[in-house]
């Protein structure tokens, strides 16, 4: 479905990524892996149009996609949710999730899809008339999760969704990514949260300093001893 | 707050007629600034920058039709419409290069834009007549069995004209694409996210904020039966911005608000002009640290404290 090939991104001067490559099939979980300025959110930014990428190809279902805007890879099913619960904090949480499927005609369409992403996340239905930016940090994720979703995509980006939040939280989110990709939606999943995203992906790739240092099943990386002192804090038990 | 405006609307037609002239003329200034300031408004409110360049829509409109009428002997009604496509033309090209930039950068553009376009028809002389500037400018020819030719025809112009554009405007932020350009206005990064183009919003809506420019432009001139460049300097474009800011930024009502304190109390109590540009900075200032939601939200906030107190006291009572 995605195919990201010796991709590369700078900030000015500053190299992020320096030739990347990986691939996303039908269906899977992949996630990426890596500590802090490893470039993970560079590769989800390039990947969903907010970034233009300095050399390199990414191809979504063997058409070349790279430096296409944001408003046109969301049109061809690739959103992404960016870091940090970003939520339009004065709007309301039905605002919020009516912008999500902006560029939608289908009305039928996008209730029926509202009302598939309110029985997923219960709270939103709760406070579906409230201002988002008055919810807790695990309410707004979820938020900027379903909004999202309420475009309709195939492959989702995810950009560190358990940043800052309460452990049930997280395992509640692990639950909620699960359900998503059993129900045929494509996940591609940056974490710091290692033990997490190792455990939900079909996939992994480690990044560091924008390479790709290592790559296999989930269960495999869970298992590699440098993985494991590296990212999930000292060796095998 | 609507039936208020009906009702402002209503004494607004109804009184006109059994005032001074003077009066009818001062009440039109006020109405015409309005328009400025609602268009002001748009791209303050609603964008999220400051247009020095404000006055250059509305001299390019007042101009562009003057001229035709004037030496092409198009009339008021025909020349309207291509003046106002020139000025939105115009909006678009500069929206297309300056809203790409960031900070403070649109808004140094547009104050050379402005600046630019004032020493065009400084001298250009063949064209414009430079600093003496055009005249006698006709008033607007009837149509449909109405006059204008009378301060109070003509008033009833300008207040028609804010109307609509008020009504276009309300219309224009209550359709998807005002609501995709107050997520564009509240985060820009996440509306880029969220796949909006952030750039074409911002384009348009300085396209919109230039037809309601350009549609007070084209009445100006008839106004004051005379365009002189003078008019259309950087002030013209700040005055528009301390307007919107006192009356209160992010609301339609708040710009009319701003006129009405700023063209029509002055010019009632008409005192030290050569003051003006002092007053209106001291105001600014005053404003933006004390009452940042303007007279508007001076209102709002009143009107909530009265609601709850009044509710507390019913609470009491039961």
């Amino acid at each position: 479905m995605l195919e990201v090939t010796d991709l590369q991104a700078a900030y000015g001067r500053i190299t992020a990524l320096r030739g990347v490559s990986l691939t996303v099939a039908q269906g899977e979980i992949v996630t990426v892996i890596g500590a802090n300025g490893a470039g993970k959110s560079t590769l989800l930014r390039s990947i969903c149009g907010m970034m233009r990428p300095a050399a390199g190809s990414i191809r979504l279902d063997d058409q070349s996609v790279g430096g296409l805007a944001s408003s046109d890879m969301i049109r061809r099913g690739v959103v992404m949710v960016p870091e940090g619960r970003h939520v339009f904090a004065d709007m309301t949480v039905a605002e919020n999730l009516d912008l999500g499927a902006y560029y939608r005609r289908d009305r039928a369409g996008v209730r029926a899809d509202t009302e598939r992403v309110l029985t997923l996340f219960p709270i939103l239905r709760e406070r579906f008339r409230s201002a988002a930016g008055r919810m807790s940090g695990g309410q707004q994720q979820m938020l900027a999760i379903a909004r999202a979703l309420m475009s309709h995509p195939r492959l989702l980006l995810l950009d560190e969704p358990s940043l800052g939040l309460a452990p049930v939280i997280v395992a509640q989110l692990g639950r909620i990514i699960s359900d998503l990709n059993r129900d045929g939606t494509t996940i591609l999943l940056v974490e710091q949260n290692a033990r997490m995203a190792l455990r939900l992906a079909h996939r992994a790739y480690v990044l560091a300093t924008g390479l790709v240092a290592r790559s296999g099943t989930g269960q495999a990386l869970l298992d590699d001893p440098s993985v494991h002192e590296t990212y999930l804090g000292g060796a095998i038990a | 707050m609507r039936t208020l405006g009906v009702l402002l609307a209503i004494l607004l037609i109804a009184v006109p007629p059994f005032m001074a002239e003077y009066h009818v003329y001062l009440l039109s200034l006020t109405l015409l600034w309005g328009i400025f300031a609602l268009s002001m408004g748009l791209v303050l409110g609603f964008i999220g920058e400051i247009n020095f360049g404000q006055a250059a829509f509305v001299a390019i409109a007042a101009y562009a039709s003057s001229l035709l009428r004037l030496k092409l002997g198009f009339s008021f009604w025909s020349a309207a419409p291509v003046a106002l496509a020139l000025v939105v033309g115009l909006a678009a090209l500069v929206g297309l290069i300056t809203l790409r930039l960031r900070g403070p950068f649109f808004a140094l553009v547009t104050l050379g834009f402005g600046e630019i376009v004032r020493l065009i028809i400084t001298n250009w002389q063949d064209l414009t007549n430079g600093p003496l500037g055009l005249r006698p400018i006709a008033p607007p020819e009837s149509l449909f069995g109405l006059r204008f030719d009378s301060k109070l025809g003509f008033y009833y112009l300008v207040f028609a004209t804010l109307c609509v554009s008020l009504a276009a405007l309300a219309r224009l932020i209550r359709a998807r694409t005002g609501r995709m350009m107050i997520a564009v206005r509240e985060d820009e990064v996440l509306a880029g996210f969220v796949g909006i183009p952030v750039l074409r919003h911002k384009v348009i809506g300085l396209c919109f904020s230039a037809l309601v420019a350009g549609l007070g432009g084209l009445l100006i001139g008839p106004f004051l039966t005379l365009l002189a460049p003078g008019q259309f300097d950087l002030f013209a474009s700040v005055d528009m911005v301390v307007m919107v800011v006192v009356g209160g930024v992010g609301t339609l009502a708040g710009p009319l608000i701003g006129a009405v304190f700023l063209v029509f109390m002055p010019e009632a109590l008409s005192f030290a002009r050569e003051l003006r540009p002092v007053m209106m900075g001291g105001l600014l200032i005053i404003v933006t640290i004390f009452l940042p939601g303007g007279v508007i939200g001076l209102l709002r906030h009143g009107l909530t404290r009265l609601s709850s107190a009044g509710r507390g006291r019913l609470a009491v009572l039961r």
